[in-house]
């Protein structure tokens, strides 16, 4: 087949670049071509948002592409997520804080988009890719047959390719052309700027204010994505290298509709009523870059096509920002592309193969949209998002980082097959976990729940703690396998831990309506039978010492409430009144 | 700053955590109890009482030091010493691998 390129990069974003000097450094044979309507210089610290990374991309960028020096010489090195929780109407020291105590072992990075886009253009040229700089893609014909190529249809002229790769970010051209878009269940908009200082998180509570401050003995709490959290929204602060801050809103449409935040007057009036002290701070700077998002969120059904095309970032799915995984799921279409490019340049390419890994992303984008939607109740309670934060972490530390940090994207089709089917065993509990999450806030009578103070996230030593440590490990495809089975037992007692805490905290009126509305049966994969819930009521010590370690983990991050009942009887109480209801649908793995 | 804790304030400081942590009975905590048997104390416990402490004293605790506590009163003692160390501006010990 005769091309202008191998691949065509429609787009030269985050996704598009990163993608470019990967398929670059991984198949040098490959000619690569990436299309970007914008020229250089890009303004740094005020190109674009997304500048949080955790751990997937974090190993993306710093380890698969090897960019790890120039992030540590050129960006700020993350200290984690930290979600402050509690009356927004209140002192800051005086909220829930969850967070890590000290710098996470595994590294995240905070970027500075405009800096980083910037560089990765050179980068990119260097590694020998083809950037066509200041043409627009104006439409992808796609081949009618196998051996026919592609045309991109630009500003600058046609150019014909093997393979095509959509990466125009919200522009999704091939999605809106073939029908692959899909609704997302999280209803959400947003808006964010950037004002020209640092504005610290410690700046919000009073220099007097010893212990709150001495918490933090690193002086590190700054370097962290600060979350915000009230009822139905959150507010981020993040640091950037340049010295500015980026400053988001981000509300769930039922509880904060979206225009009465959309413009900076009405945004700065939103943050006097919802986040006073962050007002306080910013009053009189000025907000640069506003920007704003309405109902951003949405998801596929179709990531990468036999037809030899694939969507990557955000031209296929965008779930939420709240635990930063945009560029997570850059990270994952990228490698998935160049694995399926590389095995088509080989004339390898298996279908089976293709359709697996197009099936695992779709559901991985969808099982995080589970994750993060319809739970705005739960963000005000410190205890129920000390709850979510432990159980989100593990799975996402156990499944996706697990599968992308030990490369198994990378195996045969049978394999590939199996870790799907384990992953729908993930999806099912996850999707328990977080009715049950999502419930319990429904219930919960008090506007603040959970422990005042400080909750580490992870705290050491700790299951999670080990869950997070455990990443840098390789194994083989086998011992993950194994790996992720074991973590899936451990989740479940995680997600039964949660179950008891809700529980105790919601007592004997509360506990029934609980197991009515999630449809409670003994039926689910959760160790709920025999002594479990007996052991609850001895003293301390020996409830501790018969306990699995994930229970007693959940008590030192969560606190502890004694229900007005025998934890057993609770637990009675609500598989009672779920036996007696009408059967809920339960979620299918 | 606020005011330097005296002695009296740092014992009601532990036992305030030691109780609230612990579902210990705050009159059966003593300064001659000991930790791992009058209070059955383990050492996951003991590493949560010092990420505690580090609001009282600003610093990160030195770990041989740490493991040497046994009294309530010796931690009293080393909650002192921390103050007196952070006031002299000492250097804190390096940071450890969590294991």
């Amino acid at each position: 087949m005769k091309a202008d390129y191998d691949v065509i990069v429609c787009g030269g974003g985050l996704a598009g670049l990163t993608l470019a000097y990967q398929l670059r450094q991984e198949l040098p044979d490959a000619s690569v071509a990436v299309v970007e309507r914008q020229k250089r210089p890009l303004p740094e610290a005020a190109h674009k948002v997304g500048e949080s990374s955790v751990e997937l991309a974090s190993h993306y960028f710093g380890e698969v592409l090897g960019l790890r020096p120039y992030l540590l010489d050129n960006h700020l090195k993350k200290n984690g997520l930290r979600f402050i929780c509690g009356n927004t109407q209140g002192p800051l020291e005086e909220r829930p804080e969850i967070g890590p105590s000290e710098f996470p072992i595994v590294p995240s990075y905070q970027l500075d988009r405009g800096k980083l886009e910037n560089d990765l253009r050179a980068m990119i040229e260097e590694k020998g890719a083809t950037l066509l700089e200041g043409r627009s893609v104006q439409d992808i014909e796609l081949a009618e047959s196998d051996d026919a190529p592609h045309v991109v249809k630009t500003s600058g002229g046609d150019l014909t390719c093997r393979w095509v790769v959509d990466a125009t970010g919200r522009l999704r051209i091939l999605q809106k052309k073939l029908g692959h878009r899909r609704p997302s269940p999280n209803k959400s908009s947003s808006v964010w700027f950037r004002v020209r200082e640092r504005v610290l998180v410690g700046e919000l509570v009073p220099q007097e204010k010893a212990e709150w401050h001495q918490r933090d003995v690193d002086d590190v709490r700054w370097l962290s994505t600060v979350h915000l959290m009230g009822k139905g929204y959150w507010v981020w602060l993040i640091p950037l290298s340049t010295g500015y801050t980026s400053i988001g809103i981000v509300c769930h449409d039922e509880h904060q509709p979206f225009p009465t935040y959309n413009t900076k007057e009405k945004a700065l009036k939103w943050l006097a009523e919802n986040e006073p002290l962050v007002h306080e701070r910013i009053e009189g700077l000025e907000l640069e870059d506003f920007c704003m998002m309405p109902n951003y969120s949405y998801l596929t059904d179709r990531f990468a096509s036999p037809q030899r095309w694939t969507c990557v970032g955000e031209a296929a799915a965008f779930v939420d920002p709240l635990y930063s995984l945009g560029s997570d799921f850059i990270s994952m279409s990228n490698s998935y592309t160049t694995r399926l490019v590389g095995d088509y340049l080989r004339g390898a390419l298996d279908g089976e193969v293709l359709e697996e890994l197009n099936q695992i992303y779709c559901r991985l984008a969808e099982d995080a949209a589970r994750t993060l939607s319809n739970n705005g109740r739960i963000f005000p309670h410190g205890d129920l998002m000390g709850a979510k934060l432990w159980w989100d972490f593990f799975n996402y530390w156990s499944f996706m980082c697990a599968h992308f940090f030990q490369g198994i994207w990378k195996q045969d089709a049978a394999t590939l097959k199996k870790f799907r089917a384990m992953q729908a065993r993930y999806y099912q509990l996850n999707s328990r976990a977080q009715t049950l999450l999502e419930t319990w806030a429904e219930l919960k009578s008090t506007a603040f729940g959970g422990p005042k103070g400080f909750v580490g996230l992870p705290s050491f030593p700790s299951t999670l703690a080990d869950a997070h440590l455990e990443l840098k490990e390789m194994r083989s495809v086998d011992e993950t396998f194994a790996k992720m089975e074991r973590d899936l037992v451990i989740g479940q007692e995680l997600v039964t831990e949660i179950l008891a805490h809700a529980l105790r905290d919601l007592g004997s009126e509360g506990a029934a309506e609980l197991g009515r509305r999630i449809g409670l049966s003994k039926d689910w994969d959760l160790p709920i039978g025999g002594e479990r819930f007996e052991i609850d009521a001895l003293p301390r010590r020996q409830r501790v010492d018969a306990l699995p370690r994930i229970a007693r983990d959940m008590e030192r991050a969560l606190g502890r409430v004694n229900g007005d009942k025998p934890l057993a009887e609770l637990l009675d109480l609500a598989l009672a009144a779920a036996a007696s209801a009408p059967t809920m649908p339960q979620p299918t793995a | 700053m606020a005011q330097r804790l005296n002695r009296d304030q740092i014992f009601e400081r532990v036992v305030e955590i030691l109780s609230d942590s612990f579902e210990l009975e705050p009159s059966n905590i003593k300064l001659e109890s000991t930790l791992y048997e009058d209070l059955d104390l383990d050492s996951i416990d003991a590493v949560d009482i010092f990420v505690q402490l580090r609001d009282i004293t600003g610093r990160r605790p030195d770990p041989e030091k740490a493991k040497q506590i046994r009294t309530v009163d010796e931690l009293v003692g080393f909650v002192e010493s921390e103050l007196d160390a952070a006031e002299r501006g000492d250097p804190e010990p390096e940071t450890q691998m969590p294991t």
